[in-house]
């Protein structure tokens, strides 16, 4: 019996009435294995990360100087510790400089895991160490020997100290998840800090505290620290693996929810293609079931040979579409390998249970349903052709199908409430894409009257048959869209953002100068004739209360922008592109401690002018008057700061300088000036070398290059998407193949030429296709509109090259597919298709 | 003489249509020998499909009894009467219903699959050569002719080998030469394998060649 079911089977595949079931099954399959295959590998990385991500138990973070009390109970606890101090800084050897990641670590570290090292340059030799580096050594990564040109054994220096490279870095057990540090890791010892003079007040650095001791140690340590005054403590924070742990795991999630859900898109469309691909491989069945009922096969029989053949179209489609989908995700995962820094261990078995969950779902959701009234069929029908077998109502295949989404949606995001919105979401935007598609054809219907025969007849066709149209439509320009807006993203946004900037716009940033170094530093910059804006004063600190109420973590939660180490300045003229909206600025001196505010956060944090304001700044606090409210030009690329105080409130913490500087033109090209360093960069860092001089462009190029990697991971996913929408246009044509076929054999049998049969159907799919890019292009249009606006902050500006690649696109991908689709209509002759359908 | 192996006692049908019903049979008794042809006449709408239809056991009657062989086939679930069909009936149709997907070698061989036969292929081989298209075995519906698919269909019926043929006006869509052809090949294969016959046709020189002609009439049995 088996053996019969295969044999039917195989010889459906061969009559081609499988194909698109299948075609569509094997892509959902696809999108799916690929995308969830790249998530969780990517997640099993991450995790495999964590496990030792702290190099400790426990440690205790800060912006500031970790305080004695900290380390004074880990003590009393008898816990083992070590100190970090992580921060960027310009690292130099001979006329080459380069902005590292330098971590400085006591000789303790690391407490859990080890360094991975080399004394050679090509890592062949692998040394394990427990141990930081010692005193007037320093180990790097493999990439900063080519930055600075360097070998094993040369000095380098950081700040002012220098150091002897002694070391390659192959892995570091705490080197951080996700995306890879901008600068090179230089890793040196505790003892050399204070050489360096690196560390001043306002620096931006980050101190750990590792603690390492057993279970009851560690607990005791944190239950110590929770019994401390959170309010009294805004600098420090405690982590431990299992914290950092879920608010990756959470991230994670959401990442993968997300992917998914794209994935969904494409289930969705394959799913609708399945569904109208079965119903007329059921039609072709009708037939055969009816014969088979005569000649005495039970109805049972029937279905179990209707279900032993649906397995095994989900066996192989599953199979086929989890290959290609692992070919999909290596792809994926090319083009995220410069994003994320990790290993990537093999995937486990989740990603292969979603893949065939989903080709059985599929199967069961969209196949099944249009397949489900065939056992049924009266075996009287041999001799009446006209007892149909009456399908299951359009209602329930519809309720079956949804369920389906939903289950596999559900499953995807892990969260029911997801799944429905996104589901609803969806067919919102099928909706809206259905309802302008109906006004366009309605228009073109109109159009078609004044047009040539072939015209006419082409658009016709396109109202006559306005169900499958719309089906084909709002598949079809959904996609486009989502597709036209990331293309968008990657192509304009970042382009419009940077013509947007004016012509003065800084090349550099400089940060971290002392205040005696500010006046020889400018005096070398006018000498290289370069400008710079205002010159900041910098010191970090934080917002403890309003009004003498402490900020709750609700009002933290919604000014994202004070919820850190803020960066606080001082100055008595407003900065360039700054308007106040309320309050005034200062005229004189204010009697009190005054500050001036950016709008978004004062809202947001609930303030107004004439509110107290309590700071702390290095662990000292202090009140201070909110005199004014500011609007900020975030764009402007100008050193941009939430809170200004009036000049003298923060003298007694030593602030460091920040400016932003405009290097001079050279007359040489923009490619050789991209290349060069500017002539003041090197002078800069040699004679001061704890300034810090950040690069826009290379920020610029970090920014285009993650947003271009992003958006091409998202085009492979939603090409591959689109490829389920080519599959529904493919199945609305086999709808109405029989009907089409007959409509052109009579016309050609009146006298028509295949050239009009052929012209009347290129002007169909042609329209259709022109239609579906208009509806794409508007779309993306509107969506990209309030992404510039929301997003970017940019003034939008329309994007014709996106309707016209729409338009273009559509029209070309429907008109050739279609056509070929559709070329037995054109080629068989008429009295052929006539006897074939009699 | 032997029992018979079909008896139709008192067969009536009446279908409800939207605001009446209507008698498309009314008490039609018949017994049908084995091994006998038998031809039902009558014009167009008479019933005479509803009767074969009945007496194969694809469609039940409102009232009345139908023995096939043994079996009391009225008395069944559609279940059963499946396996009845299985056990002795063959088809020969007006539209040939063959499955375009399938080559004529596989359309021949698929009845005799589906019983669990192993020879089936070869058989199908054979009684295909037997109806003069030996050379046309992968051939599919398509490249076929009207009488070449015929007769296709008559060796589909009789590899089967059943006890008794049902045949609903075999050459109502062919011309009357390849209808002449397709029927002398019917009652030559008949004649080989002693199958019963039922035969509906419009054609009176096709139902001559039947050992027993019924004339129906608007539902009714005409002596
Ligand atoms: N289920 C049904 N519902 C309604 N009418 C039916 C049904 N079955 C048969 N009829 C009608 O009963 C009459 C007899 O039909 P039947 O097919 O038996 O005629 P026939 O003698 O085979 O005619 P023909 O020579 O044209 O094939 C026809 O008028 C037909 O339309
Ligand atoms: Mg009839």
């Amino acid at each position: 019996m088996l053996v019969t079911d295969l044999k039917l089977l195989w010889r459906d595949w061969r009559g081609g009435q499988l194909s698109l079931v299948i075609s569509a099954l094997v892509l959902a399959v696809t999108v799916v294995t690929a995308v969830s295959l790249f998530a969780d590998r990517v997640e099993r990385g991450l995790n495999a990360q964590i496990s030792s991500f702290l190099a400790s138990d426990l440690a205790v973070r800060s912006g500031l100087v970790i305080d004695d009390r900290f380390y004074q109970q880990a003590e009393q606890l008898n816990l083992q510790t070590a100190d970090i101090a992580s921060f960027r800084s310009m690292v130099f050897a001979g006329d080459n400089n380069h902005l590292a990641s330098v971590k400085v670590v006591s000789s303790g570290y690391p407490l859990r895991g080890v360094v991975e090292l080399s004394a050679d340059l090509n890592g062949n030799v692998v040394e394990n160490r427990s141990t930081g580096p010692l005193s007037g050594e320093a180990w790097v990564e493999a990439r900063l020997f080519n930055l600075l040109d360097i070998k094993i054994g040369d000095e380098i220096d950081v700040g002012y100290a220098r150091l002897k490279v002694t070391r390659l870095i192959l892995n570091e057990p705490d080197r951080g998840t996700g995306f890879g540090a901008a600068g090179a890791r230089v890793l040196m010892s505790w003892d050399d800090l204070e050489r360096s003079q690196l560390v001043r007040p306002g620096s931006r650095i980050r101190y750990s505290l590792l603690m390492q001791g057993d279970d009851s140690q560690i607990q005791e340590y944190q239950d110590w620290y929770a019994a401390q005054d959170a309010g009294d403590d805004q600098h420090h924070s405690l982590v431990t693996p299992e914290n950092a742990e879920e608010q990756l795991a959470e991230a994670l999630q959401r990442g993968r929810g997300f992917l998914l859900l794209s994935g969904t898109i494409g289930v969705l469309l394959a799913g609708l293609a399945m569904a109208l691909a079965s119903q007329r491989y059921a039609s072709r069945l009708t037939d055969q079931v009816a014969l088979m009922k005569a000649w005495g096969v039970s109805s049972n029989a029937v279905r179990r040979s209707q279900f032993v053949r649906l397995t095994v179209i989900a066996l192989v489609s599953t199979a086929i579409g989890i290959l290609l989908g692992w070919a999909g995700h290596t792809f994926l995962l090319e083009l995220a390998r410069g994003l994320l820094n990790i290993e990537l261990p093999a995937p486990g078995l989740r990603p292969f249970l979603v893949a065939g969950l989903t080709g059985v779902i599929c199967v069961l959701g969209f196949a099944l349903p249009a397949l489900w009234h065939l056992p049924g069929i009266a075996p009287l029908r041999v001799l009446r052709r006209d007892i149909q077998g009456s399908l299951l109502g359009e209602g329930k295949r519809w309720l079956i199908g949804v369920t389906a989404l939903l289950l596999l949606a559900y499953w995807y995001s892990q969260s029911f409430i997801t799944a429905v919105l996104f589901l609803v979401a969806l067919f919102v935007l099928f909706g809206v894409c259905a309802l302008i598609a109906l006004q366009v054809l309605r228009l073109v219907k109109q159009l078609g009257h004044w047009r040539g025969s072939v015209v006419r007849l082409g658009l016709a066709n396109l109202w006559r048959r306005r169900n499958q149209t719309l089906i084909q439509l709002v598949g079809f320009s959904a996609t486009l869209m989502l597709l036209l807006v990331v293309t968008g993203m990657r192509t304009s946004l970042i382009a419009e953002w940077e013509a947007q900037l004016p012509d003065d716009t800084p090349s550099h940033f400089l940060f971290n100068v002392a205040t005696p170094e500010v006046e020889p530093i400018k005096a070398l910059l006018s000498q290289e004739g370069a400008t710079t804006t205002q010159w900041f004063p910098m010191v970090r600190g934080r917002v403890v209360s309003i009004n003498g109420d402490a900020i709750t973590p609700e009002q933290f939660a919604k000014a994202e922008g004070l919820r850190r180490e803020v960066n606080f300045t001082q100055s008595d003229i407003l900065p360039d592109s700054n308007e106040i909206v309320d309050g005034q600025w200062w005229q004189q001196a204010p009697s009190t401690i005054e500050f001036s505010l950016e709008q978004e956060v004062a809202a947001e944090i609930g303030i107004s002018v004439g509110d107290v304001m309590e700071f702390s700044i290095g662990g000292i606090k202090f009140d201070a008057r909110l005199a004014s409210i500011r609007t900020v030009s975030w764009q402007s690329m100008n050193p941009n700061f939430y809170v200004i105080f009036y000049p003298g409130a923060l003298d007694r913490f030593a602030p460091n300088w920040v400016t932003a500087v405009r290097a001079k033109e050279d007359a040489a090209s923009e490619q050789e000036s991209l290349l060069k360093q500017a002539s003041f960069v090197p002078k800069v860092v040699r004679e001061y070398p704890t300034a810090v001089v950040l690069e826009l462009n290379d920020v610029v190029a970090r920014i285009r290059d993650v947003i271009s990697r992003v958006t091409q991971g998202l085009e492979v996913i939603l090409l591959l998407v689109l490829a389920c929408g080519v599959m529904v246009l493919f199945a609305a044509i086999g709808v109405s193949y029989d009907e089409r076929l007959r409509e052109n054999a009579i016309l050609r049998t009146l006298g028509s030429s295949r050239k009009m049969v052929l012209g009347a159907l290129a002007v169909e799919y042609a329209g259709l296709g022109a239609i579906a890019g208009f509806i794409a292009g508007l779309g993306a249009e509107v969506i990209l509109y309030f992404v510039q606006l929301m997003v970017f902050n940019l003034d939008p500006q329309w994007h014709p090259m996106l309707w016209l690649l729409g338009i273009v696109s559509g029209t070309v991908v429907i008109t050739v597919l279609g056509l070929w689709r559709s070329r037995d209509i054109i080629s068989v002759p008429p009295l052929q298709s006539l006897r074939q359908l009699a | 003489m032997p029992a018979p192996i079909i008896r139709a006692h008192q067969l009536s049908k009446t279908v409800r249509t939207a605001d009446h019903s209507l008698s498309i049979l009314e008490d039609v008794s018949i017994e049908i020998q084995a091994g006998e042809s038998l031809a039902i006449v009558g014009p167009s709408g008479a019933g005479k499909s509803t009767l074969l239809g009945l007496l194969a056991g694809l469609d039940t009657p409102t009232g009345g009894q139908i023995y096939l062989a043994d079996y009391n086939i009225t008395e069944m679930d559609e279940e059963g009467r499946a396996r009845v069909r299985a056990e002795l009936v063959g088809f020969v149709f007006q539209t040939f219903q063959l499955l375009e997907s399938l080559t004529a070698l596989e359309n021949v061989a698929l009845p005799m699959e589906l019983q669990g036969e192993p020879e089936a292929t070869d058989r199908a081989r054979e009684f295909l050569g037997k109806v003069g298209l030996a050379e046309r075995l992968s051939h599919y519906p398509k490249q076929l002719s009207g009488g070449e698919q015929q007769r296709v269909a008559l060796a589909r019926a009789f590899a089967c080998q059943p006890k008794i043929l049902f045949a609903d006006e075999p050459t109502g869509n062919l011309d009357s030469i390849t209808g002449g052809k397709v029927s002398d090949l019917l009652f030559e294969l008949n004649q080989q394998s002693g199958t019963t016959l039922i035969l509906v046709t419009h054609e009176q020189r096709l139902a001559d060649r039947c050992d027993r002609q019924l004339v129906i009439d608007s539902g009714h049995l005409q002596n």
